[in-house]
């Protein structure tokens, strides 16, 4: 990072740490988790409200009025919030100091040595990354405005004009001061959310978990081979997941401890969420949805108004980007054309061999992303069979779990969204379904490895791995203590 | 039920333990292989079996075209081709970056206004209305119109 990027950096920071005051009480390290996603979304948002030139201006003021009523919506909602004063607290300290410790080494070790690999080679080299997450920054950067690049769409159809792209405006405003965004600088933000998103991790699992336990977790998520490769490679996929994991967080934690400032910080994270990739607003419609469902069953106060306020902020955070490029198709209209449902009958011989396909994307090691050797000696990959043999095996005690159920019920849906996807895909034959198309599921499931890995730990240990336990305890904050 | 609930526990040390131990293998291959290559010559993911022909390419594009101007290129159509379209047009921002393959594609680049164009792996022979400006590998031209 040179000055400036550090410059910029540090405000972003400092800005995420102010506005997660409210959210976070006394948590201090869940505060500092916060700190740059929701610092990342103020910088993104420098750069939508850029508009660069005169014929940019419309455009921001669409926007502008766009994410003010939304605001003033979700604060409206938020004040109607019925007030409850029981604090979220920890699960009592004790256990193993050494394992703790020792696994608090790995996590530090990881993010160093990723550091690192960024200082020492900071170009990137994924194609997508460069070609359409720098693309785009590189074109906010230069011009300090996005309009120039909505308005010349037609030459960079190959950078997905039309899906939302949070890193790449956060990348923009880390470069605004030197006008040209470095490649070092983009795969340091990411890692900045990689980093966050261990943060949350660790602060959200402690909740229901002893620390070395919760410690234990973090750094199998830290060192998660397709996790590790995305945390620098400076693809949009481990944003996405850092924000809609933050925003499952932040509303359990709403629900458990019912500070207001919770549903405000949720509501920005689903905005974030919507505005970093296409799918993102899909998938912050099925935690809605998942999250729903859940509390519905808890008899959760207040429910209804809380999730609505997370789903304005996330509609409104898709269409601050929609919103100059008005006219054009979204990416979904493949999905939703009339053609689909009869791809459901055509593609239905090659039933078997697409989901074998894709089982063999979900279970073998990703050659791309660098699986470990261990997965090599084995010729398994470890996370996903890891995942459903958890939540086969605890799903009795993930049904009851507030902040598992959802994250298991989110993943098993996006898991299915996605591999449904790939059926009702027009592709040619399975050979250009194999080579095109199923190698991105590694990719798209990046979104969901953090939420799969909270269903593993929560139905793991502590107390929700004892039957015994009753409903009423589990959906406590002090469970156990 | 004490013998399903050993059971479970079970299951559940030898997922996290299985996990745990792919993602520390996982840790030391990545250390061994930032600090080994460090110094390395950068590996930009190049297709095709001639990388360094791109580089030279991408080095020459890189000297001689600058501001908002239109680059074109005319190829064969191949992987190679396309990495091109999508690094000059990275790289070069705001150079605008158009790409064609077939017979008439320099006339294709022609209508699109390409001030430069790229013709790989054709004839070394400029056209009438163009000069050649570079050859950064043999049977590429970079012309200027």
């Amino acid at each position: 990072l040179i000055p400036s990027e550090l410059a910029m950096v540090l405000l972003g920071l400092a800005s995420g740490y102010a506005a997660a005051g409210p959210a976070a009480g006394r948590d201090r390290w869940y505060r500092v988790g916060l700190a740059w996603p929701l610092g990342a979304g103020f910088l993104a948002l420098l750069v939508l409200l850029l508009p660069g030139d005169s014929r940019g201006l419309a455009r921001v003021g669409w926007v502008l009025c766009w994410l003010v009523a939304a605001a003033l919506a979700v604060a409206a909602l938020v004040r109607s919030l019925p007030a409850r004063p029981e604090a979220d607290t920890p699960l009592p300290g004790g256990g193993s100091r050494f394992l703790w410790s020792a696994m608090l080494a790995v996590v530090v070790v990881e993010i160093v040595v990723l550091a690192a690999s960024v200082v020492l080679d900071p170009r990137l080299t994924d194609w997508d990354a460069w070609a359409i997450w720098g693309m785009k920054a590189r074109a906010f950067a230069a011009e300090r405005s996005v309009d120039p690049y909505l308005r010349r769409v037609d030459w960079y159809e190959f950078s997905w004009p039309d899906r939302p792209c949070l890193p790449s405006l956060v990348a923009a405003a880390v470069a605004l001061p030197g006008g040209e965004p470095h490649d070092g600088a983009i795969r340091t933000v990411h890692l900045l959310w990689f980093a966050s998103l261990l943060v949350l991790f660790q602060r959200a699992l402690r909740r229901v978990l002893p620390p070395g336990l919760a410690m234990v977790y973090t750094a199998a998520l830290a060192t998660t081979p397709n996790l590790a490769y995305h945390a620098t490679a400076g693809l949009g996929n481990l944003p996405l997941g850092c924000y809609l994991f933050a925003s499952l967080d932040a509303l359990d934690r709403w629900r458990r401890a019912g500070a207001p400032g919770l549903v405000v910080t949720a509501a920005v994270l689903c905005g974030c969420a919507a505005l970093t990739r296409d799918e993102g607003i899909v998938l912050v419609a099925v935690l809605l949805a998942c999250l729903a469902l859940q509390w519905a069953r808890l008899r959760a106060r207040g429910a209804l108004v809380a999730l609505t306020a997370a789903a304005i902020a996330s509609v409104a955070g898709y269409g601050a980007w929609r919103a100059g490029l008005a006219g054009r198709e979204t990416v979904w209209s493949l999905w939703l054309e009339r053609g689909t449902l009869a791809r459901l009958g055509l593609h239905w011989p090659d039933a078997s061999r697409v989901v074998s396909m894709i089982a063999g994307e979900l279970f073998s090691p990703a050659e791309q992303m660098e699986a470990s050797p261990l997965e090599q000696r084995l010729g398994l990959a470890v996370f996903w069979p890891a995942f459903l043999a958890t939540t086969v095996a605890g799903l009795p005690a993930l049904k009851r779990h507030s902040l598992a159920g959802p994250a298991a019920a989110v993943t098993a849906v996006g898991l299915l969204a996605f591999s449904g996807g790939l059926w009702l895909f027009p592709y040619q034959d399975l050979a250009d379904l194999a080579q095109n198309w199923a190698f991105a599921l590694d990719r798209h499931l990046v979104a969901l490895a953090p939420m799969a890995a909270c269903a593993i730990a929560c139905s793991h240990g502590g107390p929700f791995a004892d039957s015994a336990i009753s409903p009423d305890q589990m959906n406590s904050g002090g469970a156990g203590a | 039920m004490m013998a399903a609930v050993s059971a479970g526990r079970a299951v559940r040390v030898a997922v996290v333990g299985c996990w745990l131990a792919s993602g520390l293998t996982q840790l030391w291959q990545l250390a061994t292989r930032v600090f080994a290559q460090a110094g390395a010559p950068h590996a930009l993911e190049v297709p095709g079996e001639q990388p360094e022909r791109v580089l030279a390419i991408l080095d020459a594009c890189r000297a001689l075209v600058r501001g908002p101007v239109v680059l074109g290129i005319a190829g064969p159509g191949d992987p190679t081709q396309l990495f091109l379209h999508y690094r000059l047009a990275y790289e070069l921002y705001p150079v605008r970056v158009a790409s064609e393959s077939g017979p008439d594609a320099l006339a294709k680049l022609s209508a699109r206004g390409a001030e430069f164009v790229l013709v790989m792996g054709g004839s070394d022979a400029a056209p009438p209305d163009a000069r050649i400006v570079a050859r950064p590998a043999p049977g590429d031209v970079l012309l200027r119109r």
